[in-house]
């Protein structure tokens, strides 16, 4: 039965694409299919981490273009979080990260609609795309400030509508992107379908990029978040700058965001250098800086992170990276130790290691 | 002896000096009405920020795999990019739903090919392999 099921799914979805005379069918020479799939290991210096260390399947992820025409296409991103296991507890997730339909107008005007990784600084649209950035993973400030003892800053992804475009004047290019979307909802509803609010939630980003190598954006996100129910809301603003340059081959990224949610302010902030020793190897160094909450004293929270990205043939990343973690005593993550109610370690090591395919 | 290891060196030079006289060209379609486009253009064509060119016509950029000196030539001048950097923009692109790199032929003869079979078909070449179907462009803001 099952087999008879999974063959009828399957025809039913390659007859359309590929099957000769259907009207509908896209030419699949110009379908893409990109994907990854990585593998980590982290270990922590105390139980401010996780001192036995463990392996992670993090991500399998596949990525599919599908144009129609020239002005419509279609784009979807699946991903396998944390080596799935639906029938176990915390058993990792199958995620949408992102679905759309694009519509193309022209150079100056595009619209999507569906589901987008958040637009919003450097990052979050390629938030698990492992093989893009050099680190193990990507700042845990502005992008998990939720991890850091703050709020998260905006939400990871967004559903609704988009319209980007870029403009060019000389050597300056401006690249832009708007959107309307579904606003925060309470921890266990899923922001990309549901909205808890009856204002949407609204923001976009104004690149600008001058020569080859500098490059500053400006994020913003406004919205309302809901906090215990569909009736409590409390509003959600976040704003941000990215600066990105390069001397040489030394490069140079740094970003600032600023949440306010409710009057409570959270603020993140990450410097980057990075230097490619050779064609396969690349060093870096990033130090960031949480603070959580501006009504509450001591509470920031301090990583520097120092590694090497190695690609020794294409298509297959190593990554190797120690980050040291200094936390101010206020700082809410810091929780406690649950079989001595003690609070865990102020401060601690991570040794983080990854490897990537990708194709 | 030295004479004919002369006449050697210069027969030499004549047949392989292809790279230092090789001439970077931009080829369009020979129906593609743009006579001139500027150096940020093309780049912007070939870093997927535009699709269009001013006719209209949806530009199909195309880069070739072999490592030459027109290719060389192409990045550095106008481009901008070293190869690397160039990559992991792409990278970054595919892996943020923003699109595709520009389609990747063996060589430029297939280059040219292609472009003659595609009004938005846009390839650099050596001069010298310009043939029916295809028309070279002048490169405005040249650094």
């Amino acid at each position: 039965m099952n087999r008879t099921f999974v063959a009828l799914v399957v025809s039913a979805v390659l007859f359309p694409l590929g099957g000769a005379g259907s009207a509908y069918a896209i030419d699949l020479s110009k379908v893409t299919f990109n994907g990854y799939i990585d593998i980590e290991y982290a270990q922590s210096s105390n139980k401010a981490g996780d001192p036995n260390g463990a392996f992670h399947q993090h991500h399998l992820s596949f990525l599919m273009d599908a144009p129609v025409n020239d002005r419509v296409s279609g784009h979807f991103h699946i991903e396998f979080d944390h080596g799935v296991n639906t029938a176990a507890a915390n058993g990792g997730d199958i995620i949408v990260e992102k679905s759309f339909i694009q519509y193309f107008y022209d150079d100056h005007f595009q619209f999507r609609f569906g589901k987008v990784l958040t637009p919003f600084g450097y990052y979050n649209e390629v938030h698990d795309a492992t093989p893009v950035f050099l680190s193990v993973g990507i700042p845990r400030t502005i992008y998990r400030q939720n991890e850091r003892g703050g709020t998260a800053m905006f939400p990871k992804w967004t559903t609704g509508i988009n319209v980007l475009g870029v403009m060019e004047s000389g050597s300056t290019i401006v690249d832009y992107i708007f959107y309307v979307g579904n606003g925060e909802n309470i921890p266990t509803v899923n922001e990309a379908e549901h909205d808890s609010n009856r204002n949407k939630a609204f923001g976009g980003r104004v690149a600008i990029q001058r020569g080859e190598l500098t490059s500053v954006a400006v994020s913003f996100y406004s919205g309302e978040k809901a906090e215990s129910g569909s009736r409590l809301t409390t509003s959600h603003t976040t704003w941000g700058l990215m600066f990105a340059t390069g001397v040489g081959d030394l490069a140079a990224l740094a970003e600032y965001a600023s949440s306010d949610v409710g009057g409570m302010v959270d603020v993140g902030a990450y410097g980057q250098l990075s230097y490619p020793v050779n064609r396969q190897l690349t060093a870096y160094y990033r130090y960031e800086r949480t603070e959580p909450d501006n009504g509450t004293a001591r509470d920031a929270w301090n990583e520097q992170i120092i590694g090497i990205n190695i690609m020794p043939v294409e298509n297959l990343i190593f990554k190797a990276e120690v980050a040291d973690h200094v936390r101010d005593a206020n700082n809410r993550g810091i929780g406690t130790d649950p079989s001595s109610l003690a609070p865990n370690p102020k401060d601690y090591m991570d040794i983080r290691f990854a490897v990537t395919l990708f194709f | 002896m030295k004479r004919m290891l002369g006449w050697v060196i210069v027969m030499a030079a004549l047949g392989f000096a292809r790279p230092a006289f090789a001439e970077m060209v931009v080829i369009v379609n020979k129906d593609n009405p743009v006579a001139t486009i500027s150096r940020a253009e093309i780049e912007m064509i070939y870093l997927g920020k535009k699709k269009q060119f001013q006719d209209g016509f949806t530009a199909v950029p195309v880069d070739i795999s072999a490592d030459n000196s027109i290719r060389r030539e192409f990045f550095a001048n106008i481009l901008g990019k070293a190869e690397e950097s160039y990559r992991l923009y792409w990278l970054r692109m595919i892996f943020s739903g923003k699109g595709q790199p520009p389609l990747m032929l063996g060589g430029e003869e297939e280059a040219v090919r292609f472009v003659s079979q595609n009004k938005g078909g846009i390839a650099f070449i050596d001069s010298g392999l310009i043939a029916p179907g295809v028309k070279a462009v002048s490169i405005s803001g040249m650094k």
